[in-house]
């Protein structure tokens, strides 16, 4: 990932969706549960289950829409993790040779079977990550783990992180610019040319935060950073919670392709 | 007397004197323009109307309270500077959360603070931006906001770092309608003689650190 | 070296969570404690930094192939150890949070591989005993490359340990080690280069940055003491995690410890009918599950299709 997508990235991030969307009106903390308890379902459905992996595809299919993106997107972009599961899981087949089962002929080894398992299995869990980023934004995000707890120095620290990332890639981006304007064809770093840079980059950003504390200091800062309430609860975050609970248990404890599909 | 330098000496470690004897009284509503070249002093001397830098020699007193003196959090309420780099000022996640900032510092209750963020961002035309992130914001929207981030504090003298660098025409118009409608003193070190003539109606110059001159004929300097 | 999602258990996962958690409250406790009052505003800047400048790749003379700071011993050597791994930590938060980069159950072993390694292990172990409070140049660099070399070798064992626990991957544990270990080995030294490049840098040109983390009270054998209670912890809880949950997940478990105690060859085989019971139904299953989803994505695309996202203006 470059720079220059870097900051698409972050400032897509920042694009507030509709409000008068259920899903969207959703206390965050209620998708995060909801993400996690779908990632341990999926996860710990053995590799050779695979006809049952794949039914955890509703949930990503249903909620992408839902939170305002399509699937088909979800999708291509979950497509990105791909490269990494594969390293390793490609070993799978090679290693693994004994028979799962038979399809007329042919003999489908487990080492297939897990190899196609954990890709669907990393797809899935890619796209779930995909869908609670789309509907939150991070600082809805850094609410809820506020609500849950998390040390007040992480969560403030996430959140000046956050509102200086933008400046600062922006700031690379165009001290980058600059050298290879003048870099006459030449397009990458040596590393003593890096070292200028980043140190250059380093030192201007240890200045900026002499600044920010001094800006702060001036507004009365006594070491504590006191952020806006979140919101309660409700009755509709517990529903939504409960029906996804259902839905995991139902998908994990039933194989529905094996009601349905089964042959001998 | 608002704020009174009485033979102001300063350098910073291992450097040479920046400020050079410097004595100059604001009164209460007095509009005070701070004139001089880069590397004059401005804003060393800038930072040191509200403590954030105490003379080596000298004193700095705001409304009788010396800024080396434990007053120091009353002294940041009765003086806010605006500084340069709306970047630097800006540092929280909403545009309410960085105008609350000041007053959720000073302790207030949640209405005292809710009331006066949303008459901050009355006053800089800013209530739409609420929300915002301070991150996507236009360069004079960051600038009109870091005046609300100060106002919220109810100061008596408003210290303006170049205010006017970096802003487009439209934003530096915007600037001084809405500088020209607090009532507050201020002190506003500039490059641009239009805005100090604009603005204000006393011109102190520096140069090498010291006062050349003081004048309430803006138009003689 | 990120974790993917796809590639651990959830026994692992949450087995590392609960110890990234326990060090971030740690960590938390300790930067409390710190008292310069700036560390707030600089820790932020200092993240926002560090991941900027992991997205700026040099070329690896000789090879010809790319590489970039990952910045945990550089980090520590400017913020102290806390600090340091509190801010890694936000950008590895970040990264999965709004980058998507890294799985988001894998986060805790992510934040325990990359973060815990370098701030909590090398950087008090080796960096700090050899670097002490001097700017000579020799002395930096070797405890850069020294600690940059401990924490990815580390890292790259975690990393092995975490996967071969999950049982996902067929990869026996000794040709995962054999093939991890010395590509870290060389990222690891090519860190520590970089590293030293970038602090000597900076003790040229301002040095009292470096002496920043130098200021606070002698920690250092301190830190050490922590690190080895960290490590008692961890394994502790590792341990447990492993003993309580081996029994609910019999199947993935059993499996992967049979392959770390019975192997030396590449190739194995799993025990077949008593993992695959009653398994008899794949492939129809397979297929129709498939369709059964593509309908079920053609029928919500035409439902929802109206909902969209629009910025706030």
């Amino acid at each position: 990932m470059n720079l220059q997508k870097a900051i698409i990235i972050l400032q897509s991030n920042q694009v507030s969706p509709k409000k008068d969307n259920l899903i969207l009106n959703l206390d965050c903390r209620a998708l995060i549960l909801t993400t996690f308890l779908y990632l341990i379902s999926v996860l710990s459905l053995p590799l050779y289950k695979l006809d049952q992996i794949i039914w955890f595809a509703i949930f990503p299919i249903v909620m992408a829409p839902l939170t305002g993106e399509s699937y088909s997107k979800i999708f291509v972009k979950s497509l990105y993790v791909l490269p990494f599961i594969l390293l390793i899981g490609i070993f799978n087949p090679f290693i693994d040779k004994s028979e799962a089962f038979k399809v007329g002929d042919w003999s489908i080894s487990y080492g297939w079977l897990s190899f196609f398992s954990i890709i669907i299995r990393g797809l899935l869990c890619m796209q779930a990550l995909l869908i609670l980023i789309n509907f939150s934004g991070f600082l809805k995000i850094c609410d809820a783990l506020r609500s849950l707890r998390a040390p007040k120095i992480l969560t403030v620290q996430l959140l000046l992180l956050y509102r200086y990332l933008g400046t600062l890639l922006e700031e690379s981006q165009r001290m980058h610019n600059a050298i290879v304007s003048r870099g006459y064809g030449k397009n990458s770093y040596s590393i003593k040319l890096w070292t200028q840079f980043v140190g250059c980059l380093f030192i201007n950003t240890i200045e900026r935060s002499k600044r920010i504390h001094r800006a702060m200091i001036a507004r009365g800062f006594d070491g504590e950073i006191h952020i806006s309430d979140f919101k309660s609860w409700r009755p509709i975050d517990t529903f939504f919670l409960l029906i996804c609970l259902i839905l995991f248990a139902i998908l994990y404890f039933v194989n529905i392709s094996e009601l349905f599909f089964s042959t001998i | 007397m608002l704020l009174s330098f009485e033979n102001v000496f300063f350098s910073y470690p291992n450097s040479e004197e920046v400020l050079r004897n410097i004595s100059f009284s604001i009164n209460s509503g007095e509009k005070v323009a701070l004139l001089g070249l880069n590397g004059a002093g401005k804003s060393t001397l800038m930072l040191h109307t509200n403590g954030l830098l105490i003379p080596s020699k000298g004193n700095v007193c705001v409304k009788g309270m010396n800024t080396k003196s434990k007053s120091i959090n009353e002294i940041r309420k009765t003086v806010g500077i605006v500084f340069q780099d709306a970047n630097d000022q800006l540092f929280m996640p909403t545009v309410y959360d960085d105008v609350a900032f000041g007053p959720r510092n000073m302790k207030l209750s949640q209405e005292e603070v809710e009331r006066r963020v949303r008459r901050a961002l009355e006053l800089t035309n800013t209530e739409e931006l609420a929300m915002r992130s301070p991150y996507e914001l236009s360069g004079g929207q960051k600038k009109s906001v870091s005046i609300a981030t100060v106002l919220s504090m109810n100061p008596e003298l408003i210290v303006f770092d170049e205010p006017t660098s970096g802003l487009d025409y439209k934003a530096s118009e915007n600037f001084i309608e809405i500088v020209k409608s607090l009532p507050q003193a201020i002190l506003l070190s500039t490059h641009d003689l239009e805005l100090a003539k604009n603005l204000c109606e006393r011109a102190i110059v520096l140069k090498n650190g010291k006062i050349i001159r003081d004048s309430k004929e803006i138009e003689l300097v | 070296m990120h974790v993917s999602d796809a590639l651990i258990s959830p026994p692992v996962a949450i087995t590392g969570g609960l110890v990234a958690v326990s060090l971030i409250a740690l960590a938390a406790n300790k930067v409390k404690k710190d008292s310069r009052q700036d560390i707030i505003p600089l820790m932020g800047v200092m993240g926002a930094f560090v991941f900027a400048a992991q997205m700026i790749n040099f070329t690896i003379p000789g090879t010809g192939s790319s590489g970039h700071l990952i910045g945990g011993i550089f980090l520590s050597a400017i913020l102290g150890p806390w600090s340091a791994f509190i801010t890694l930590c936000s950008v590895l938060i970040v990264q999965c949070l709004i980058f998507a980069d890294g799985g988001l159950l894998a986060l805790g072993c992510n934040i325990f591989n990359m973060a815990a390694t370098s701030c909590l292990i090398a950087f008090p172990l080796v960096y700090k005993p050899i670097a002490k409070h001097s700017l000579n140049p020799i002395k930096l660099a070797t405890a850069s490359i020294l600690a940059s070399i401990l924490a990815l070798e580390i890292g790259a064992f975690a990393v092995t340990v975490e996967t071969e626990a999950s049982g996902i991957t067929a990869l026996p544990f000794s040709s995962f080690i054999k093939f991890m270990l010395p590509i870290h080995l060389v990222i690891g030294l090519i860190e520590g280069l970089v590293t030293a490049s970038l602090i000597l840098f900076i003790s040229k040109r301002s040095p009292s940055v470096l002496q920043i983390e130098n200021k606070k009270s002698n920690d250092g054998t301190r830190s050490i003491k922590k690190i080895l209670l960290i490590f008692g912890f961890m394994a502790l809880i590792l341990g447990a995690g492993f003993t309580i949950l081996a029994s609910e997940y019999p199947d993935g478990l059993e499996w992967s410890i049979d392959k770390v105690a019975g192997l030396t060859e590449f190739e194995s085989e799993i025990p077949s009918t008593a993992i695959l019971p009653d398994y008899n139904s794949n492939f129809a299953g397979i297929i129709g599950a498939i369709i059964v989803m593509v309908l079920i994505w053609g029928i919500t695309s035409l439902l929802f299709s109206r909902i969209k996202h629009h910025k706030a203006e």
